[in-house]
């Protein structure tokens, strides 16, 4: 993989939050902790800041090595596959999930009468011409395009702002403070992103931004998905349950400019369409490393076919949408399991070992 | 943006050198997204369409036999024709055969309800823009890519043309001239470079551009306006 200037880097994990607000993320949200979003997502930021200072510190000590190569370190090759399998697997339902979902929007919107496979081959064309550059050319073109589908959330946000009722927030604590707080901590999904960060480190050209890349990325990506879920709540009531439309969808439908242009929604469509495409294309990218780096072949890009292959099959996994949505919460607790628990264990006893190992060291020195 | 940069603005005043740039790139986008829109939006996102424009557009059509996508690729393929054509034959001849083939032959397609009238200024429009890039080989890619976004339009509308521009813009990233990216993404990019999206006024244009790595980095001293 090529170099990526800090730039690129925080865009990276950017990119993923965008794509999980404009589909159903806020609406899961709202979910468990009703008017008390808000508060709750700032609860949440503030833990998943700390948890990446935390990760940063803990991957400080292993020079530019990745969870795999801390894998390795800890516990041999066999670790090593074990952890890389299950992050691409992991990687591949979250996707596939995700591409489902808003293959399943378009066609409702605009294509009701294309099959879905129709739909998800553009996806996989995406995925695969842009797996065949550089990596470095596809993180720059997903700052480019992340940076203007930012741009397009604020115009709606500021566009859908009369109509506006702050009053809406009330209760401040939604369903009572143990659903915020104790039940509200499972929200912390929101920054799936972070899996990334575990992966992150050997592309980076100073490895000393780390820390940095980490934590602006995900101040960033909080403050986005804050002002997300506040013009939300702020527009529509939190009992709103649509099944099948994500509420950013419906949020665009009240943007309108005089009587001339009315439904503007077509044109935020076509930038999340781009903004998916580079998110798959990333956590493709990130698929293709990794299984490069557990079976140490030499061309890891003529794998794209395949696992493009496997993008669109675990997308049409569940026959239907009511399916979907019991898979993608075992998907998102599964999340929780692989980058809080695995992952961070790893890291933490690999610093152990690391630990252990200098004392080692040492007493052999002195020993001398 | 070097591609759509003309001789001549370096010696213009800075504001009208940015003004015209803006302007090359409003065409840029223009030639090559236009037609591949009107598809898009004519077969898949009406309602983006403003209800007494889109009475206009169905009313201009009624009379048309065939769907937008053969009325669009004839009224380009003719466009490319006519351009051709007025290039090849004797210069005092050139004016002529555009005349005879933009508005006569547009006027008695759509007389012939071959082609809508909403169609021509759209192709207008597309031509007119595709002649306002500096560069001969950008508007021969333009031309042609024009083509792919008509089809990619007519196959997915604005799904088909998300795809276009992705592609595009990574390939873009991915291309090098000599090593130097065409596409620096970096916000502390060249900031005194004249090499910039906009050009800055003549006393900021201190440095040479940073991807080129050259041993002299700065064109001229940073006191070349003593008198500020």
């Amino acid at each position: 993989m090529s170099k990526l200037e800090k730039y690129e880097a925080v865009f990276l994990i950017v990119n993923i939050i965008i794509a999980h607000v404009i589909l159903n993320l806020p609406k899961d949200l709202f979910t468990v902790t009703g008017t008390a979003t808000p508060l709750n997502v700032i609860y949440v930021s503030t833990i998943a800041l700390f948890f990446v200072y935390f990760i940063s510190k803990l991957l400080k000590k292993f020079n530019n090595s990745d969870i795999l190569d801390i894998c390795n370190y800890l516990g041999g090759k066999w670790l090593k596959v074990a952890l890389g399998a299950i992050y691409i697997i992991y990687l591949l339902l979250l996707s596939g999930g995700l591409l489902r979902n808003f293959t399943e929007e378009l066609k409702i919107i605009y294509f009701p009468s294309i099959p879905i496979t129709y739909i998800l081959l553009f996806f996989a064309v995406a995925v695969i011409i842009s797996n065949s550059i550089d990596f470095k050319s596809l993180a720059k073109a997903n700052m480019l395009i992340t940076i203007v589908v930012l741009i397009s959330m604020i115009v709606i946000f500021v566009s859908v702002s009369p109509s506006y009722s702050p009053e809406k927030i009330y209760p401040l604590l939604g369903y009572g403070a143990k659903a915020t707080f104790v039940n509200g901590l499972e929200n912390i999904y929101a920054f799936s992103g972070i899996i990334l960060l575990f992966l992150l480190p050997p592309s980076l050209k100073n490895k000393d931004d780390f820390k940095k890349v980490s934590i602006v990325s995900i101040t960033f990506s909080a403050i986005y998905l804050f002002l997300s879920i506040v013009s939300l709540l702020f527009t529509f009531s939190t009992v709103i349950n649509l099944d099948y439309i994500s509420l950013m969808y419906l949020l665009t439908r009240s943007v309108e400019y005089g009587r001339f242009f009315q439904r503007a929604d077509a044109i935020f469509i076509l930038f999340w369409v781009i903004s998916l495409m580079s998110y798959l294309s990333i956590i493709m990218s990130y698929i293709l490393y990794t299984f490069k780096k557990i079976t140490n072949i030499k061309n890891g890009k003529i794998m794209v076919y395949a696992f493009a292959t496997l993008l669109i099959w675990a997308s049409l996994l569940n026959k239907s949408y009511s399916q979907f949505k019991d898979f993608y919460h075992i998907v998102k607790y599964a999340q929780l399991v692989i980058v809080f628990g695995i992952s961070t264990t790893i890291l933490i006893l690999a610093n152990f070992k690391k630990k252990k190992a200098k004392l080692k060291e040492s007493e052999k020195i002195n020993e001398n | 943006v070097d591609f759509l940069s003309s001789p001549e603005d370096v010696n213009l005043k800075y504001k009208f050198s940015n003004m015209l740039r803006f302007v090359r790139i409003l065409a840029l986008t223009v030639t090559l997204l236009l037609p591949g829109l009107y598809i898009s939006i004519t077969n898949y996102h009406q309602e983006l369409i403003p209800t007494e424009l889109l009475f206009a557009i169905i009313s201009s059509r009624l009379e048309v036999p065939f769907p937008v996508i053969i009325e669009i690729l004839i009224m380009e393929v003719s466009f490319e024709l006519i351009r051709e054509a007025g290039l090849r034959v004797p210069s005092p001849v050139g004016p002529t055969i555009g005349i005879v083939g933009a508005l006569i032959l547009g006027e008695a397609a759509v007389s012939a309800n071959i082609v809508s009238p909403i169609l021509i200024i759209i192709v207008a429009l597309t031509g007119i823009s595709s002649f306002a890039i500096p560069d001969y080989s950008l508007g021969f890619y333009m031309r042609y890519h024009r083509f792919g976004y008509i089809l990619l339009g007519y196959a997915a509308g604005f799904l088909g043309i998300g795809l276009g521009i992705f592609i595009n813009l990574c390939l873009l990233c991915n291309l090098k001239s000599f090593g130097a990216p065409y596409i620096t993404a970096s916000p502390k990019a060249d900031r005194k470079s004249m090499h910039k999206t906009l050009l800055s006024p003549i006393w900021k244009r201190e440095n040479r551009p940073g991807f080129l790595h050259t041993d002299r980095p700065q064109s001229q001293n940073n006191i070349s306006m003593k008198w500020k």
